[in-house]
């Protein structure tokens, strides 16, 4: 049996048995645990306590620490900046760890009761390889990085360990506060149920408009189509104008729309929103087309669309010939994500 | 009106009937009445892929600024050769009060359903008729911006191809390493959930924001995968120059040969 003695009157100098000596052991903090809101420490004589201690924000490792072992992290902040519905972004706080140091991170759905880790793709796997421990700047350094692959609607927390050097692998950081990605979504919607054309003459070019508003936070983006078919009245139509682009000309018949600001005639308004793109025939101001019982695609986004709006303008000319009648038409506009 | 989720992934056999979920919003002040219908997104498909669809409730009342949840079934038909399906879920909102005079402007939206069908008759398929450990994505036309100065973002772009028969959704990540094979810098590839058709190659490119302030030797590795599927990878050697960096060492050598004069 190994029996230690020990001077603690004044200054310890040596802990020694009759095989080992600890010179000048440490003594700190009593022998009972010492908290704060941010901080735990537990008291120690020499190298003796089996369990780590955390707070709220931080965790400390159970021993003292070896010369090449990395900080314990502080917890990280896991959040959704962007409306993101399969990914949540981690940002880690290095403390003074080097740059080489490693972490591995670890995730879960269910307050850590299961949980899964961050893989070196940035998607979750069940499994912690030895090429999943990612260093700062593969995390994004101060601004993070997206951890992705993950489900729509759900809440997450994370948990980050370090090691630096062989056998140093520190606990696990402090949990961190829970993030919720959201559902991924489609929205449109019309700010007209129906676009009055007036009268219609061989004199004058019939006009009428309506916006489009759409969203999505698809990555992908959106596209919007437009359909139907031209104006009838009975057996009697106005010709549509095709899927060629032309001026509005009085006196011919002619349906169609774009999706521009016009001068001649003075109708519609340019698309308000970042990333989007009219489409060919129904992109050029003043020029009009509209292809009959074809889904014509109309404008489309490549990314993450925030609430925009499109106008659609629609013109009506009428012959001479043209039947009197009222003449109507159905117009759809059908949304999809890219 | 909105829908969510805006698009599913679905991978089933023949055997299997697979439930859905489609949220529909009105966000609108008014009652309204919600009709869902199918529709065959896959135009090169001749299988009428849209009949695998069973609805709880395709056609009900939705009151203003509420939502309802809507189930629906894939049933797929054994009939159907293994490979990728893609089926909308088309949502319209009527207002029968609405008399239309000249146009009316219906809207519609449409949840896509993207499914990766396994058929149990079609041998020469199925999940090991995937190449795990090859030409599932293949990476090529690699190319950087080699003029790049210093801090703009350093750009990398390639293309991705879709060698399988089925959907994927490719992720992966850029890294730049130094000659010690140390990691300088890393970006994912910000492309997913942004599906790849079976066959289809898309353009791709990311940017390495701020990069480094050094000039020499350095490699840089794309590794990207189709979802659950073994990762391609692509790596350069490349010798970097970020000329502002050349610029401030020649204001340095100027000052040196300005205090020498005095």
């Amino acid at each position: 049996m190994t029996v230690f003695s020990s001077s603690l009157a004044s200054a310890v100098e040596q802990t020694s048995s009759d095989n080992y000596i600890i010179e000048q052991p440490s003594f700190s903090g009593g022998s009972n645990t010492s908290d704060s809101d941010n901080f735990s420490t537990r008291g120690t004589v020499g190298d003796t306590s089996d369990l780590g201690l955390e707070s709220d924000n931080y965790s400390l490792d159970a021993t003292e620490a070896a010369s090449r072992q990395a900080d314990v992290l502080p917890k990280p902040t896991l959040e959704n900046d962007n409306d993101y519905f399969d990914r949540l972004r981690i940002t880690i706080d290095e403390q003074d760890n080097p740059s080489d140091t490693k972490y591995a991170i670890a995730i879960s759905k269910d307050n850590f009761s299961t949980f899964s880790y961050v893989q070196q793709d940035l998607t979750i796997g069940s499994s912690l390889s030895s090429e999943d421990w990612l260093i700062f700047a593969e995390l994004g350094e101060a601004d993070g990085e997206l951890i992705i692959g993950l489900d729509e609607n759900t809440s997450y927390k994370v948990r980050v360990a370090a090691f630096h050097g062989d056998f140093s692998t520190t606990r696990y950081s402090a949990t961190s506060d829970e993030a919720t990605t959201s559902s991924s979504y489609l929205r449109l919607s019309s700010d007209k149920e129906s676009c009055s054309l007036g009268t219609l003459t061989e004199l004058a070019t019939a006009t009428c408009n309506y916006n489009l508003s759409f969203s999505s936070n698809y990555y992908g983006g959106l596209k919007i189509t437009t359909s139907g078919s031209t104006l009838t009245s009975g057996g009697n139509k106005i010709e549509a104008i095709g899927s060629t682009a032309v001026a509005s000309q009085t006196g011919i018949e002619q349906f169609g729309f774009n999706a521009k600001a016009n001068s001649n005639p003075a109708v519609g308004q340019e698309p308000v929103g970042s990333n989007i793109t009219i489409n060919n025939p129904f992109t050029t101001k003043d020029l009009f087309a509209f292809s009959e019982n074809i889904e014509q695609d109309t404008l489309t986004t490549d990314s993450i669309t925030a609430t925009s709006t499109s106008t659609i303008s629609i013109i009506v000319n009428a012959a001479s010939d043209t039947e009197p009648g009222s003449y109507q038409t159905t117009i759809t506009h059908t949304i999809y994500a890219n | 009106m909105s829908v969510s989720p805006a698009k599913q992934h679905l991978t089933i056999s023949s055997t299997q009937n697979e439930p859905v979920k489609l949220i529909v919003r009105n966000h609108s002040t008014k009652n309204t009445t919600i009709n869902i219908e199918t529709r065959n997104l896959d135009s090169s498909s001749t299988s009428r892929v849209e009949e695998w669809v069973t609805y709880s409730n395709n056609n009900f009342n939705l009151n203003a600024n509420s939502s309802q949840e809507v189930m629906a079934e894939i049933n797929p038909s054994n009939s159907v050769p293994s490979g990728a399906y893609s089926i909308g879920l088309v949502v319209s909102a009527s207002d029968p009060s609405v008399e239309s005079q000249n146009a009316t402007v219906d809207t519609q939206i449409t949840s896509t359903i993207l499914i990766n069908y396994f058929s149990n008759s079609d041998t020469s398929a199925g999940i090991e008729g995937i190449d795990l450990n090859t030409e599932a994505l293949e990476i090529s036309s690699y190319k950087i911006n080699n003029n790049y100065f210093w801090p703009q973002a350093l750009r990398v772009e390639f293309n991705l191809k879709n060698n399988s028969k089925f959907f994927g959704v490719p992720h992966g990540l850029v890294r730049l390493t130094n000659s010690k094979g140390e990691v300088v810098k890393q970006a994912k590839i910000n492309i997913s959930a942004k599906e790849l058709m079976p066959e289809q190659t898309a353009e791709y490119y990311v940017d390495i924001s701020k990069p480094f302030f050094t000039t020499g030797n350095f490699n840089i590795e794309i590794i990207a995968s189709l979802q659950e599927e073994k990762p391609a990878v692509m790596q350069k050697n490349v010798f970097l120059f970020p000329w502002v960096g050349v610029l401030i060492l020649l204001l340095i050598y100027g000052g040196f040969k300005l205090k020498a004069k005095h």
